[in-house]
């Protein structure tokens, strides 16, 4: 799957993601934030994060063929997420179109619960330029 | 109100308290594994050396995590419950430098019969130029 030849609107399978409470706490040691309490809730971002990176990776995007760059981001949460919770992610790329030579690509995810609730949403403005 | 007070940040002029932090290269390539993001633009000095960046950045998504830890220390019942932000990546952060979020509430308005405090936010390195900079969306009424 190449991010060049997908158009906009296009949905991606949805995918499953569950973080333990060791990758949660990972993620707190990575972050260095040392007031979250990963052992009861995720910290918010690390959904959003961890989505991202299977985007990003599902696209060949991290191999180093490229240079990506993130421009900006849009998030809301509806509930904190439980270690060890599925969760399965919902991604439909919003917007890809060249200009000048680099890509521009939108993609909006959203994370929901084994009822179907919305638990976060994201909008994650990518740049992709050729290496 | 000023940095270091506890009352919920809730009315036009409150501030945060902000997280001050140095990012280091162990942070940004122990943040790779937990977040499963390995960028060589983060990792590879190479290939990083390449780029219009000259060497190796921080993931955007690590220094975001900053503004998301002081907006969790500021609402802990609300952010991850009903908070929203939309911010711009306006720099990279190299590895070494030292960074500090900043929040301060500018309005707050009325949605669906909540009061939502709108909250100008971002990441300033030291010599005061700006990484990220946005809006904050927090519910407070309850906090």
């Amino acid at each position: 799957m190449q991010l060049q030849d997908l158009q906009s609107g296009h949905e991606f399978p949805a995918e499953r993601l569950v973080i333990s409470a060791d990758d949660a706490e990972a993620y707190a040691l990575a972050v260095g934030d040392e007031s979250a309490h990963p052992s009861e809730r995720v910290p918010a971002m690390a959904v959003i994060a961890a989505g991202l990176s299977r985007f990003i990776s599902h696209l060949g995007l991290a191999d180093g063929s490229v240079e990506v760059v993130h421009a900006s981001q849009e998030v809301s949460f509806h509930r904190p997420v439980s270690p060890g919770e599925p969760i399965e992610i919902r991604a439909v790329l919003k917007s890809n179109a060249e200009r000048q030579g680099s890509r521009f690509a939108t993609v909006e995810m959203s994370f929901v619960d084994v009822s179907g609730a919305q638990v976060a949403e994201s909008s994650s403005l990518i740049i992709v330029n050729a290496s | 109100m000023t940095a270091g007070a506890r009352r919920t940040p809730s009315e036009p002029g409150d501030v945060l308290i902000p997280v001050v932090r140095t990012i280091t290269q162990a942070q940004v390539e122990a943040y790779a594994d937990a977040a499963g993001d390995h960028n060589p633009i983060h990792l590879d000095p190479d290939f990083a050396e390449k780029t219009p960046f000259g060497r190796r950045i921080a993931h955007g998504m690590l220094t975001l995590a900053m503004v998301s830890e002081m907006l969790t220390s500021a609402y802990p019942d609300r952010w991850a419950a009903g908070g929203r932000l939309k911010v711009r990546f306006r720099g990279p952060v190299f590895p070494g430098e030292a960074v500090e979020t900043f929040g301060e509430v500018t309005r707050v308005n009325d949605s669906d019969g909540l009061r939502v405090a709108e909250i100008a936010i971002g990441v300033r390195k030291e010599d005061g130029s700006d990484v990220i900079t946005g809006q904050a969306y927090v519910p407070v009424d309850g906090e």
